[in-house]
This record gives C-alpha cells, sequence and structure tokens, in this order.
C-alpha cells in the first residue's frame, strides 16, 4: 500500500468520533509508553490563564465574579456594562464548579481540556509563585531551572526535565526548535547548580532525525555528497577513538551532537521509516491533508511539528530512553489585543479537533494511561487589565497538570477573596502562595519514585497555600 | 646549556611577558612607529651553502616580526644548517619560533654562539610544530655585535624541514598596557590568529585579504582594532571592492541598499524580474544578508547592527512594524554610532523610534488631560529599563515594588503621545511626532529611577531618562555584560564579569564601539578558556562572506548561499525568536542537534551549493565563474600545492591558527583537494589492491576504475574508523604527503580542469565547515 491509499483508507477510521487510531499500530516495531513520561509545554510570555478560566459572573458588586469582570472587561474585548460581561461569560465560557462549590468558565476555544476537566484528568494547580520577579527572561529561566534561587547571573545551571531523567535514568528529549535550559541535567553528585547534558537529545525534526549518510549500495566513486559524508564520519569516528577533543573542551559538545544523531537518528528512523506520520498530526502543520478543516489545522505550525515529534518519540521512547520531553508555544506576553492573541493560542493547544486533542487521539490507551502534561508560563498577568485591551505582568499564576493518572480538580484557591481588597493596589497581581517546587516535586515524584526530593532539594522548605494540597494530585 | 621551553610552558611565559617585538624591514618599521624600538638588530638568516633566497620568502628576512608569509620556509634536502645573525643587545631576549618538517624530537638542534641550547619539536609535512621559545641569556650575547643562531639537522636526514615565524623578543617584560583598566595583549600575543578572532566576533570574518590581515597583525593592536571594528558606512580595508560592480555610495545604508537592489540600475547583477520584492515583499529578508556579504561595504557595521536591532533593542517583523520602520531604525541606530554618539544617546534614539512604538504599542500611550488618566500599557516602559540599559529594579533603593509600581508606571507615562506618522495612503511610516497634547502634563515632573524626568514630550523626557540610566548602579553592572556576552564572549567568568563592568564604568562617557575595541584587544577576549558560540547566522553569514569572491557571486547568489542556509534552523533576521528577548542565542544553537545537523547537511547533501564553480546568463545577463586564485596565493614556483592549499583554506575559514589542524585534518582535505576519491575510499581501495597483489601507487588509486575490485570486505575502512595500525604505517604518511605534493590545475588553461580544481576547492570547504571548529571559536592564549 502506498502512502497515499494508506492515509485515504486510514482517513475514515481516524476521523470517526472516539475511533481508536491504527497508527498507533501500525508497526510491530512501536514502543507502548509502559512507565510514566513527563511532557513539559512551557508557555513563554506569562500567560493570562485566568482569561480563559475566569470565575462566574456575578451580579453583586463586592464579588469576585463582578471585580473581575469589571476590571477585564477591556482585555475581553467587550463593553464596559455588566450586561456584556454577562454575556460573554454566558456564550463563550462552558460552566463549571470545582468540588469545593467555586464556579468557573473554561473558554469554549479550549474544547479538549474541558473534555479532559469532564474526565476528571485535569488538576488546575492555582497561586503558583513562578517567579520572584515580573521580568521574563529571569522567570523563565527560573521555571525552566525550576530554581526559585536563580539570578539574573545564574545561566548556567540545570533544568528540572534534565534532573529528572538523569535521576529516572533516563534522557530528557527536547521535541522543540531548540532545546530549553529545561532538558539541561546535572552533573554527577547532585549540584542543582551546574549543568551536564550528556542526557538531552535534541529531536527538532523526528521526520529527518538524522545526520545526511552515503549510499552504502552505491557507486563509490562518484557523489560528492558520499564523500563528504564517508570523509566527515571518518574524521568524526576517528577524532572520537583518539580523544583528542575532551570532555572539558567548548567543541565536545558538537561532538556528541555528531554521536546523538547518529546513534539516535538511525534508531528514530527504523520505526518512523515503516510508520507514516497520522493525517490528524499531519493537518496540524501541512496543508490539504483533512478535507473541510482549517489548512493548516494550527497557526502555529512550528508547535505541530513539536506534536509530531512527540507521537513519533513515543514510538521509540525505549530506545530513546525517553523519560522526560519538552515543548513550547510562545505568544503570551498579551499586553494588547489579549482577547485576539491569546484566544488564537488556547484554540491552537486545547481546541478540539487541534493540537493537543490530535495527538491525544492518536495515542494508544498505554500512551494516555501514562502521559503526564504538565503545563504552565514564568508568570501570570495583573488582576487589571490596561489601556491597551490587554494585560501587563503580574506574579502568580495556574499550572495545570493533565493525563488519566491525574486526579482532577481545583487545587488552591482558585479567586482568594483576598484579591477583593488589592484591586486598588498599583499593579495588583495573584499572589504566589504555593511555589512550584510542590507541584513538579509531586509530578517527578510520579515519574521516578522519590526523585522529587533530589530534583528539587529545597522542596520542604519552600512555601505552600495548605499542607498536603498535592498530596493526592494523581491517582494512586 | 641554556634553558629550553616548549609549547607547555611557553604560554606561561606568555603571560607575565609584556614583548615589544623586534621590528625591521620597512613596512614592520612602519606599522610600529611611535613604539619602543629594541635596536639595529641585523635581520637576516643565512645559508652557507645556498643563497638565502633559495628558501626565505622575499629574500632575506626572516627574524621579523609579523613576518608576512609565516611559512613554511623549506630549505632543500641537501641542506642541514640555517644561520642567523643579529646584533647583540644588552638585555635577555627569548627566541620564538616554529618548525617545519623535523621528523623527531632529536633531528634539528638549536645552538647560540655555538652552544646547545636544545632540540626543535617534531612537525609534520609543512603544518608548523608549536612555538617553542628559547631564552638568550644576557651573558651568552656579544653587545652590538654579530651573534650566531644555528639549526642545525643531524647528518643523514632527508626531507624538506625549516622554520618560520622566528621572533626576537625581550625577555623581561615592561608592565602590562591597559585600555579602560583591561589587560591589552601584546605585540607578541597579538598576530594573524587574533586578529582573525576579533573579525571573526565583530565583523562576521569580514572579507579581509590576506595583505591587509598582516598589516593588521604587525600593528599595535590597539590601532588595528581601531581600523578594524567602525561603524562607518563603508570600510575598504574589511571589504574592499573586487570584481567588476561596485556599490556607489547612496546604497551603503539600508535605506539606500533596498533602492539600489529594486532600482532599474544595468549594471547591478540581479535580474529585473527579481528586484520588485526587495523593497517589501518576502525579498526584504534578504537584503540585510547581502549587505553583509557584499564587498564594498562595512561588515562590522553590519554585525553590530544585527546585535542592536536582533538582540539588544529587538524589533519583529512579525508584529506591528513594518518594512519602512525597520529600515529606519536600523540606519538610526548605525549612523548613530558612526556618529560617535554616547551609547546612552544611541538608545534613546532607538527608543523613540517608530519601530519600537509600534513593536510595543505605546504608540497607544495616552494622557488623558480632561479624566487626568492613564491609557497604555507597561510593556516598553519595563523593558527599556530591562532590555536597553539592563535595570531589573531588583537593587530599588525604595525596594524592588518601587521599581514596579512607581518607575514603570510612569515611564509608561513618560512614553505618552508618541505619533507614528502615515502617508498619503495611510501607511505608517518609519517619522514620529512626538505630541503634547496627550503627554503627560509638562509642569509635572515623573518620578523615575528615583529621579525627576521632566520634558514636554516623549522625546525630552527619554533623553533625560537615558541620561540617568546609563549612570544607574543595575545598568552599569548589566548592561557592559550584555554587550560582552552578545557580541563577543559566551564565557564570562565571575573575574571577568568585574573587569568588564569596572571598564565600562571608567568610561567618562559610554560608547559601544570604544567599549567592544578594548575588549577585542584585551586578554580576556583572547585567553584560551575565551569561547564564542556561533549562532546559525554567525556561522552562514561568516563563511559565506570568506566564499564569495566578487559582488556578482555575493549580490547574485546571496538567497541560497545565506538566508536558505540558516532558515533551516528556524530562524530569520528582523523576526527574532525571543521577540524583543532577541534572536537565537550561541548556547541554543550550540545545543541543538538539530542546527548541527543541518549545518553538516550543507555540507554534505547540499555539498553543490559551495561547490557551484559557474554560471551562464546568471547575474543579470552575466557569466559567473569562481575562481579561487584571487586569494590563494600561489607558491614560490607559481603553482597551486594541496598541502599549502590546504593549510591556507584552513586558516581562511577557522581561527584557530592551525591548532586543531591535525594528521587526519590533513589527510582528508588533501584527498578532497586532489581527487574525487575521499580518503577512506583511497584507503580502502589501497587495501584491497595490496590484498591483490596489485600496485598502491597514487596513480594507481586514483585510476582505480569502479567495479574493478570489490570493496565490500573493506567496509569497516570505508565506514568510519581507520585501523589505527593503518594510519600509524609509514605507507599512510607517504600516501598523505603524495596528496600534499600534488598540484592543483586552479589556473590551467584547460576550463574541464580548471572548473574541477574549484569545484573540488568547495569540496574541501565544505568538509571544514563541518567539523565543530565551524560551529565554536576560542581564544588561544
Amino acid at each position: 500500500m502506498n502512502r497515499r491509499d494508506f492515509l485515504l483508507t486510514s482517513l475514515a477510521a481516524t476521523l470517526l468520533p472516539g475511533a481508536r487510531s491504527a497508527w498507533a499500530d501500525c508497526i510491530s516495531g512501536g514502543q507502548p509508553l509502559n512507565q510514566p513520561l513527563l511532557a513539559w509545554l512551557m508557555l513563554p510570555g506569562g500567560p493570562d490563564f485566568r482569561h480563559i478560566l475566569p470565575p462566574a459572573f456575578h451580579s453583586q458588586v463586592d464579588t469576585v465574579g463582578h471585580q473581575y469582570w469589571q476590571h477585564r472587561y477591556r482585555s475581553h474585548g467587550i463593553g464596559d456594562n455588566p450586561l456584556a460581561w454577562e454575556q460573554r461569560w454566558q456564550q463563550d465560557f462552558d460552566h463549571r464548579a470545582s468540588a469545593h462549590g467555586v464556579n468557573f468558565g473554561i473558554h469554549h476555544h479550549a474544547g479538549w481540556l474541558r473534555d479532559r476537566w469532564d474526565a476528571g484528568q485535569v488538576a488546575i494547580i492555582c497561586n503558583i509563585e513562578g517567579s520572584t520577579s515580573r521580568d521574563h527572561e529571569l522567570s523563565l529561566r527560573i521555571m525552566d531551572q525550576g530554581n526559585l534561587e536563580t539570578t539574573a547571573e545564574d545561566t548556567e545551571r540545570s533544568g528540572w526535565g534534565g534532573r529528572l531523567a538523569q535521576v529516572a535514568g533516563g534522557n530528557c528529549v527536547s521535541l522543540t526548535t531548540v532545546p530549553r535550559v529545561f532538558c539541561y541535567g546535572m552533573p554527577p553528585g547532585g549540584d542543582i547548580n551546574q549543568v551536564d547534558k550528556s542526557n538531552l537529545i535534541s529531536l527538532r525534526d523526528s521526520r529527518k532525525p538524522g545526520l545526511f549518510d552515503w549510499d552504502r549500495g552505491g557507486d563509490l566513486r562518484s557523489d560528492s555528497a558520499d564523500r563528504l559524508a564517508r570523509s566527515l564520519e571518518s574524521w568524526y569516528a576517528n577524532t572520537r577513538a583518539l580523544d583528542s577533543i575532551q570532555s572539558d573542551s567548548p567543541f565536545h559538545r558538537f561532538m556528541e551532537s555528531e554521536r546523538k544523531l547518529r546513534e539516535f537518528g538511525a534508531k528514530v528512523s527504523a520505526v518512523t521509516e515503516q510508520c507514516p506520520i497520522p493525517p490528524e498530526l499531519e493537518a496540524l502543520y501541512t496543508i490539504d491533508i483533512l478535507p473541510n478543516q482549517p489548512n493548516p489545522l494550527l497557526n502555529n505550525i512550528g508547535f505541530g511539528r513539536q506534536l509530531r515529534n512527540l507521537y513519533d518519540a513515543i514510538l521509540v521512547n525505549q530506545d530513546l530512553s525517553m523519560q522526560v520531553c519538552s515543548l513550547e508555544y510562545g505568544g503570551w506576553d498579551s499586553h494588547q489585543k489579549q482577547k485576539q492573541f491569546m484566544e488564537g493560542n488556547i484554540l491552537d493547544i486545547f481546541g478540539t479537533g487541534r493540537g493537543l486533542d490530535m495527538l491525544w487521539r492518536n495515542l494508544n490507551s498505554s500512551d494516555r494511561q501514562n502521559l503526564i502534561l504538565v503545563v504552565g508560563g514564568e508568570f501570570g498577568r495583573q488582576l487589571k487589565d490596561n489601556g491597551g485591551g490587554g494585560t501587563d505582568h503580574g506574579r502568580g499564576n495556574i499550572i495545570l497538570v493533565i493525563g488519566e493518572q491525574v486526579q482532577g480538580g481545583v487545587y488552591g484557591d482558585m479567586f482568594p477573596e483576598a484579591e477583593l481588597a488589592r484591586y486598588g493596589d498599583p499593579s495588583p497581581d495573584i499572589e504566589g502562595l504555593t511555589a512550584f517546587d510542590h507541584v513538579f516535586g509531586q509530578v517527578a515524584d510520579k515519574v521516578a519514585t522519590g526523585s522529587g526530593s533530589q530534583v528539587f532539594p529545597l522542596r520542604n522548605s519552600r512555601p505552600i497555600e495548605m499542607p498536603g494540597l498535592l498530596n493526592n494530585l494523581f491517582v494512586s | 646549556m641554556f634553558a629550553v621551553c616548549a609549547k607547555l610552558c611557553s604560554r606561561v611565559i606568555a603571560r607575565f611577558v609584556v614583548i615589544l617585538l623586534v621590528t625591521s624591514g620597512s613596512s614592520s618599521a612602519q606599522a610600529h612607529a611611535g613604539r619602543e624600538a629594541l635596536g639595529p638588530i641585523v635581520q637576516y638568516f643565512q645559508d652557507e651553502v645556498d643563497s638565502p633566497r633559495d628558501y626565505l620568502p622575499e629574500g632575506n628576512l626572516l627574524l621579523k616580526t609579523g613576518i608576512r608569509n609565516h611559512g613554511p620556509f623549506l630549505k632543500d634536502q641537501s641542506a642541514d644548517r640555517i644561520v642567523g645573525n643579529f646584533h647583540g643587545r644588552d638585555d635577555e631576549l627569548e627566541l620564538s619560533l616554529q618548525s617545519y618538517g623535523v621528523k623527531d624530537n632529536m633531528e634539528v638542534g638549536v645552538y647560540f654562539q655555538g652552544e646547545f641550547l636544545g632540540y626543535l619539536p617534531p612537525s609534520p609535512g609543512s603544518v608548523p610544530g608549536d612555538t617553542v621559545i628559547f631564552r638568550l641569556p644576557l651573558s651568552a650575547q656579544t653587545p652590538d655585535y654579530f651573534n650566531t643562531l644555528e639549526f642545525r639537522r643531524r647528518p643523514g636526514s632527508t626531507g624538506q624541514w625549516g622554520v618560520g615565524d622566528v621572533r626576537l623578543l625581550p625577555a623581561n617584560p615592561a608592565s602590562r598596557r591597559t585600555l579602560f583598566g583591561l589587560p591589552v595583549v601584546t605585540a607578541a600575543e597579538w598576530n594573524q590568529t587574533a586578529v582573525r578572532r576579533v573579525l571573526h566576533a565583530l565583523c562576521f570574518g569580514s572579507k579581509v585579504a590576506d595583505e591587509q590581515l598582516d598589516l593588521w597583525a604587525d600593528m599595535d593592536p590597539v590601532l588595528a582594532v581601531e581600523e578594524m571594528v567602525t561603524a562607518d558606512r563603508r570600510n575598504l580595508k574589511l571589504s574592499p571592492h573586487a570584481g567588476d560592480y561596485r556599490l556607489p555610495n547612496r546604497a551603503l545604508t539600508m535605506a539606500g541598499f533596498v533602492d539600489h537592489l529594486s532600482s532599474g540600475s544595468a549594471s547591478l547583477p540581479i535580474r529585473k524580474a527579481d528586484r520588485d520584492l526587495f523593497r517589501d515583499g518576502f525579498r526584504f529578508y534578504n537584503v540585510w544578508p547581502r549587505m553583509q556579504i557584499a564587498w564594498g561595504m562595512n561588515p562590522c557595521r553590519q554585525r553590530i547592527g544585527f546585535w542592536e536591532t536582533n538582540y539588544h533593542m529587538a524589533v519583529n517583523l512579525r508584529t506591528a512594524v513594518n518594512f519602512v520602520q525597520l529600515v529606519r531604525y536600523y540606519d538610526l541606530i548605525m549612523d548613530a554610532h558612526a556618529d560617535g554618539l554616547r551609547y546612552e544617546q544611541v538608545v534613546a534614539e532607538a527608543a523613540l523610534s517608530a519601530a519600537v512604538a509600534e513593536q510595543y504599542q505605546h504608540s497607544l500611550n495616552r494622557w488623558d488631560p480632561v479624566t487626568e488618566t492613564f491609557y497604555g500599557n507597561e510593556d516598553f516602559a519595563r523593558e527599556i529599563h530591562q532590555l536597553f540599559f539592563g535595570i531589573l529594579g531588583e537593587q530599588d533603593p525604595m525596594g524592588p515594588d518601587h521599581h514596579e509600581i512607581v518607575t514603570i508606571k510612569n515611564t509608561a507615562r513618560a512614553l505618552t503621545d508618541i505619533r507614528v506618522q502615515e502617508d498619503d495612503e495611510g501607511n505608517k511610516t518609519g517619522e514620529v511626532v512626538y505630541g503634547t497634547e496627550f503627554h503627560y502634563p509638562s509642569a509635572l515632573p515623573l518620578h523615575i529611577l528615583n529621579a525627576d524626568i521632566t520634558g514636554a514630550n516623549a522625546r525630552e523626557r527619554i533623553e533625560q531618562l537615558a541620561a540617568v540610566a546609563i549612570q544607574h548602579p543595575e545598568s552599569l553592572a548589566n548592561l557592559p555584560v550584555m554587550i560582552i556576552r552578545g557580541l563577543m564572549d559566551d564565557t564570562l567568568t565571575t573575574d571577568k564579569i568585574d573587569m568588564i563592568r569596572t571598564a565600562w564604568a571608567a568610561m567618562s562617557e559610554k560608547n559601544l564601539l570604544q567599549f567592544i575595541r578594548a575588549y577585542a584587544v584585551s586578554t580576556l577576549f583572547h585567553d584560551k578558556d575565551s569561547v564564542r558560540l556561533a549562532t546559525s547566522f554567525d556561522r552562514f553569514l561568516t563563511q559565506v562572506n570568506k566564499l564569495t569572491l566578487n559582488n556578482n557571486e555575493a549580490l547574485r547568489l546571496a538567497d541560497s548561499l545565506v538566508p536558505e542556509g540558516y532558515r533551516e534552523d528556524d530562524v530569520e533576521v528582523f523576526e527574532p525568536s525571543h521577540n524583543v528577548f532577541g534572536a537565537q542565542r550561541p548556547v541554543e544553537a550550540a545545543d541543538s542537534g538539530a542546527v548541527f545537523q543541518s549545518g553538516y547537511d550543507y555540507s554534505t547533501r547540499l555539498h553543490a551549493v559551495y561547490e557551484r564553480t559557474d554560471c551562464t546568463a546568471c547575474a543579470n545577463g552575466r557569466s559567473w565563474q569562481r575562481d579561487w586564485t584571487a586569494v590563494i596565493p600561489p607558491g614560490p614556483d607559481g603553482t597551486y600545492r594541496a598541502e599549502d592549499v590546504a593549510v591556507w583554506l584552513w586558516n581562511r575559514f577557522l581561527e584557530d591558527g592551525l591548532h586543531y589542524y591535525d594528521a587526519f585534518s590533513r589527510a582528508h582535505l588533501l584527498a578532497l583537494l586532489t581527487s574525487d576519491r575521499d580518503l577512506p575510499l583511497l584507503l580502502a581501495i589501497r587495501q584491497a589492491r595490496l590484498d591483490n597483489e596489485l600496485p598502491v601507487s597514487l596513480d594507481a588509486l586514483l585510476s582505480e576504475p569502479e567495479g574493478e575490485i570489490d570493496l565490500s570486505p573493506y567496509e569497516h575502512i570505508l565506514a568510519g574508523l581507520i585501523p589505527a595500525e593503518l594510519v600509524d604505517s609509514s605507507a599512510f604518511k607517504l600516501l598523505v604527503d603524495a596528496l600534499g605534493e600534488t598540484g592543483l590545475a586552479l589556473d590551467s588553461n584547460d576550463e574541464t580542469e580548471r572548473r574541477s580544481a574549484n569545484r573540488r576547492v568547495g569540496q574541501a570547504i565544505n568538509f571544514i565547515l563541518a567539523l565543530p571548529f565551524n560551529f565554536a571559536s576560542g581564544g588561544h592564549l
């Protein structure tokens, strides 16, 4: 069966609601996830999660449900009156309530997130102290490194994903264009303030995973590309054998890149060459794949490619020793036109028939059972919008943890009453009550039992909104 | 016997030895004008057997500072002695040199006044050995009279040999010079490799000619860098005119360049059908790379401009910023640098530009005088401090919240009523009017950075704010580090950072060019631990600068040579991947397997891009041929010996001073340069022929037809590791030496031969560019 026929015959099945994708079983070499895998989705720019998860509108003025809308109507692109606020709340949000009776909405663009919430697979963890600062650069570094001690000068420290992968005895696979600090490991001895990148695998394009190779069955004498490929393979192999570029050399990292691309590239190719990309995933970033659908499905096609990379990486997860992987979706610094930009992003990521939904549909039950998706940004936004239809930097924020092993629910006070008194302050923001160490530490423990304290050695000294808040984050 | 010090300790010596090199010859004497001279020294070596002209370049000068051609200076096989004389002095001296063709560590002895000093270290072929230093004590010298140095080869030795880069240095250093407190490299530490390193970091390698490189290597480093690193619109020393197309003066700014590329000029080597889209279509993105690689411009200006507009004060064409505003922004900043404005003035101009107002949308910020209410966002109000000046507010004496709720909020008010003008068709332009109607009341000062900032409009306030910000303690601490890390050095230690900060603080008037020049001649930058990782932009622009030999090629073929290369890495100029936080960072590129992969891919799968030798009627009707003889120097006999070309190419494309040019690199390069058979294939054929009892001469290996011998049993040689016993064999050395002696037909009258030879140069370049040393560069002190 050629690729096109394969696509056509499989397409009908995969588009049926609830149909199990045939793609995950397309080859016998596929390697189902048999242990928890952390997929960290970084949203650089400071995402305003309250924009898509707002409090229910309330007509009573001194309530959170009123004050929120009164101070956010411009960022929602609506009029300055309660009628418009209520209309927005009614029309654009699915209404849900936490176990403690907190009423909130999930924006219609986040249909997949809503479905996962309804399935009890979404933890909304509130009032996270993501950074000590409102500066993007520093805060991103702090979040990626998982290290609240990091200062502006601490550019070379390990990331919490790299540390976790290392402690778990595996690798952190970067699926992004360039690796995030998140995937940097620590050197032997466990100093989290140092870096060791040996367990980082960069997989920007899982469909072109290795180095160009010479045609081993072809004419050895005629092709310049082959000559160069042979020469370079020989140079790298012999230089490595001589150990003439040692580990402390600035050039060693390129020797490592060559080695990893050759080693892991072959493994990935061996599987992916037999397994076409599921059309639902390919349609995320490619035109003319699915009929009568946006073309391509995502505005951010780079994110679509990352999801394709994740799908492929899961197929070969054992060969890659993948314990952790890293994705990103930028564009959340919503100082102006927040409604326009943010809701487009949300649709890409969480929309029904869009990014994560298409991935989810194409994973088998074992993969879905073991995938833990953690979503967050470096900080949040201010409680009040600005005059430009956006919001300025704040500190506290929400982190989402999603997966079949997650105990869904709202963790922490989603809309603290104490915020009401701060609306009159200059630059009020969400107060960070729970350090991310606790959240990520729990995730780490789930991926590798007992690893949380190694990955976040200061976890026990960090603040938490209430003791034991996250003890049941995962289904036991 | 006097003390002998080989390379291992020469570095130690170099650290505390401040050396004014012995100079001689008119050009060198001129270059060192104004510096302390060591007095007269007779500067020739004399061969007792043959005329010095037989083996010394240009006749008789070898003991010469920054000698033009550093070798190899080879004796013929019969000679076993090289003798040189110099006038003795009244202080202790050191003799520094490199050896060539010395086969073992007891083959060549060094004698001074007849006394044995030690042996020269082994050095393979024409690759120089490590620099060695011998001390010449005062007691052994005869002042003001001939003193004799001799290099004696063991009788019975064979093969060519020689010495090069011979220098006499005073052994007792004066105090090391400093510039803004940064220690300046000595003349001994300032050489071709150091010059290349500066050009690599600050000028994308530039298009400098070998002769100019030598001149700068001979000059005082401070003076040399002043000539090299400028923001002028042209720098013909860095990028001379080449070929038959000269860019007119009006094309030297980005605005002028866009106009020129879009013009109907008959002589412009770009097809007219391609020109329209340079102005505002997708080809606009290919304008700046052309500015960088075109001959007759100033690559340093573009390098600094690229950093300013894509990293430090980045704007993004994927936002509301348009092409017109971007062009204006770029020229505004770089002309300000060229005019010598203080750095805070340059930054203020940038901050007040239309491009930045559109990027951050504070063009919408306004003060309502009726309701006395501010409308707008705080985005740039924060980032002007953080990104433009390096002020995070962490050390605000009133506490960090004071920065948030006073400085940032008031800066947003200072940025009110900035009106970006529109043209007749309603398109936004690069023009800005700073209004007063909706500006914060001029009577009210704004408390920013704990200073009262006054003014009737945004321009007045931001200019005043810039003068305060540049002296802010956090800016003094962070901005110089941002500059050096951004442009030059990825390995800033705590000690280096302290010195950088001190140097910046020592500048009474902050000037970016002066600052980076000072760092460029500092021991901090040239220290062996100093590393610069290459971004995708750095790599492609630098290598294509070295590759393109005239403007027909640079202007016509730029698209496939540069932007299509770095676009493989998902980067684009003026669309920084981190938006206002800048484009792809060096460490990101270095850690990305994908970036390495695409570089490797360019050298292998896409090899033809750099191997291209000609095209017909491609440059607006003109044909083009690549002719490497335009830049590669021929040997003394007028031929292009593979050995010499390999060394020249390595030096041109990498800036390690041949440090990593080892036996394997040499062997691979020579095979690719001389034939269409790579080293693994040659070795496999050789082994197969040996096993089949066939001749294994070089000719036989090169002419062995496809299919004559089954090579499948030798796949282990083809596929990677060459057996150590083979590498160590004399047969291997003989084979590689024979390849090295092969002449390249770069100037052949036969067009097919000539093209083939030029293509193989491209093949060798492809090999070099896929090595680790093209993805980073390091200091060598």
